[in-house]
C-alpha cells in the first residue's frame, strides 16, 4: 500500500527538501508504484528543460563589463608576513596535506567512481595521476568553468575555478557531482597530465543529497589555493582561449 | 590578511565571486529572461557586492543573491526597455543531427514555456533550481511561508510540463 503524494512532495523530492523518514518513503512507493514513477519523471524532466534554458546564456561571452570586474580584484594592503608566521602556516598546511593524502586514499577507491570498463572510469590513482583516457580528464581539459559535465551515468563534473600556479602549472577547482555521493577536488596540470592535489568529499543534505565542499567553503581548498596561485583566478576568456590552445599558454 | 568590506579575505572574496559568477549569471537570465538586461544585472550586482559592506553572518553567495533579487527588483525591472527589441540569446550554431535538431526544439519550447508562468512562480523556481536555495532561504528571502514557497514551486513544475506536452 503506497501513500498519496502531492506535487507539492514530488516536487520537495526532486529538490531534496523531504524529511529523510519521508524521502525514505518515497523512494521505496516510486519503485513499486508506475504513476508515482511517471509522475516523478514528468516533473523532473521540467526541471531539467528549465535548467537547460536558463543556461542557454552560458554560450555568450561573459560581457567585457563583467570580465573587468572580475579580472580587478580588490586591492589588498600588503602585509609584511613575519617569518614565524610563515613557518606557522607551512605547518598547518603540511597537516591539511597530510589529512589530505588519506582523502585521495578514500577518493581513489571510492565508489563514485570506477564508472564503465576500460577508459571510461574517472577516479584517480592512487598516486593522484589523472588517467588521460578517462572522462574526467576531458572534462578538465574542455569543460569551462561552471559548466556542468556530464561524465558517466548519473555523475557529472563542474570545473569551478582555474588558476596558474607558482610551481606547477595550471589548476583547476572542481566538483563531481553523483546521486551517491559528492566532492570537490583541485588538479593541477604538469607535463600533460592532471594529478589530483587535495579531495574534500561533500556533506549529505536533508533529503539525501550532497552539497560539495566548494558549495560550502572548505577551508583545505582555500588554503591551497592560498598557498599556490599566482596572481588571480583566470576569466572565462582567457581560460576559454587556455583551452582552445590545448593548455599550452605560458606553460 | 587584509580585508575586504564584506569582512573576507580580498583574495578569497574575489576567488568566491569568480566561482559565484556563471550561477549567478543564470539566475539573472532566469529573472530577466533577456540575455542583455541579465549580464546588466550580472555586472550591477558584483559592483554593489563589492562596494558595500555585508552583514557578518551573511553567507556571500546568499548574500549576492539578495543584492541581485533587490537590484532586479528596483532599477532593472523597471526599465523593460530592451525586453521588445533583443530577447533572444545569439542564435546556436547549425545543427545537424536529428538529436540536436530535437534537443533544440526542446530548448525553445522550455523558453516558451517558462515565458508563460507568472512572475511569483518562475522567481521562486529560480532561487530553488537555479541558485540552489533552500526552501527556508527562498521563503526568507520573498518573505512568504515555506508552504507557499512548495505550492508555487509544483504549479511551476506542472505547468512547465504540461505546456511542453501540449506543444509536442
Amino acid at each position: 500500500m503506497t501513500r498519496t503524494w502531492t506535487d507539492e512532495q514530488i516536487s520537495a523530492a526532486i529538490d531534496g527538501e523531504l524529511s529523510p523518514s519521508d524521502a525514505e518513503a518515497f523512494a521505496r512507493d516510486v519503485d513499486v508504484d508506475p504513476a508515482l514513477a511517471a509522475r516523478l519523471e514528468r516533473l523532473g524532466s521540467a526541471t531539467r528543460a528549465y535548467i537547460a534554458a536558463v543556461s542557454e546564456i552560458d554560450r555568450q561571452p561573459m560581457p567585457e563589463g563583467v570580465q573587468r570586474v572580475l579580472a580587478s580584484p580588490p586591492v589588498a594592503k600588503v602585509i609584511p608576513f613575519r617569518a614565524s608566521r610563515i613557518g606557522v602556516f607551512v605547518m598547518e598546511h603540511r597537516a591539511i596535506a597530510a589529512a589530505v593524502v588519506c582523502a585521495i586514499a578514500v577518493w581513489g577507491v571510492s565508489s563514485m567512481g570506477r564508472g564503465g570498463g576500460q577508459g571510461g572510469g574517472f577516479a584517480p590513482q592512487p598516486d593522484g595521476i589523472i588517467l588521460a583516457s578517462s572522462s574526467l580528464h576531458r572534462a578538465l581539459e574542455t569543460g569551462a568553468s561552471g559548466e556542468r559535465v556530464p561524465i558517466a551515468q548519473d555523475v557529472s563534473v563542474t570545473p569551478r575555478l582555474t588558476f596558474l600556479s607558482s610551481d606547477a602549472g595550471y589548476c583547476r577547482q572542481f566538483d563531481v557531482m553523483a546521486s551517491t555521493a559528492a566532492a570537490s577536488a583541485i588538479a593541477c596540470r604538469t607535463g600533460g597530465r592532471w594529478r589530483t592535489q587535495v579531495v574534500e568529499f561533500g556533506r549529505q543534505l536533508r533529503g539525501g543529497d550532497y552539497q560539495t565542499a566548494s558549495g560550502a567553503k572548505s577551508a583545505i581548498l582555500e588554503a591551497f589555493i592560498d598557498l599556490h596561485i599566482a596572481g588571480t583566478p583566470l576569466g572565462a576568456v582567457d581560460e576559454e582561449r587556455l583551452v582552445a590552445k590545448g593548455w599550452r599558454v605560458g606553460q | 590578511m587584509a580585508r575586504d568590506r564584506t569582512g573576507l579575505p580580498t583574495s578569497a572574496l574575489h576567488r568566491e565571486l569568480v566561482q559565484l559568477a556563471p550561477q549567478l549569471r543564470r539566475y539573472a537570465y532566469a529573472l530577466t529572461r533577456n540575455p542583455a538586461d541579465a549580464d546588466d544585472l550580472l555586472q550591477a550586482t558584483l559592483e554593489r557586492v563589492l562596494s558595500k559592506s555585508m552583514p557578518e553572518d551573511v553567507e556571500l553567495a546568499k548574500w549576492t543573491y539578495r543584492v541581485c533579487r533587490n537590484i532586479w527588483i528596483d532599477e532593472i525591472r523597471s526599465r523593460k526597455i530592451r525586453r521588445e527589441a533583443a530577447p533572444q540569446i545569439v542564435p546556436a550554431p547549425q545543427v545537424s543531427t536529428e538529436e540536436e535538431v530535437a534537443s533544440r526544439f526542446a530548448l525553445q519550447r522550455a523558453q516558451a514555456g517558462i515565458d508563460k508562468l507568472p512572475d511569483d512562480q518562475r522567481e521562486v523556481l529560480a532561487m530553488v533550481a537555479i541558485a540552489g536555495m533552500a526552501y527556508r532561504d527562498a521563503a526568507e528571502a520573498l518573505a512568504i511561508p515555506i508552504g507557499t514557497v512548495m505550492s508555487r514551486l509544483a504549479r511551476a513544475r506542472a505547468s512547465l510540463a504540461a505546456y511542453m506536452e501540449a506543444v509536442t
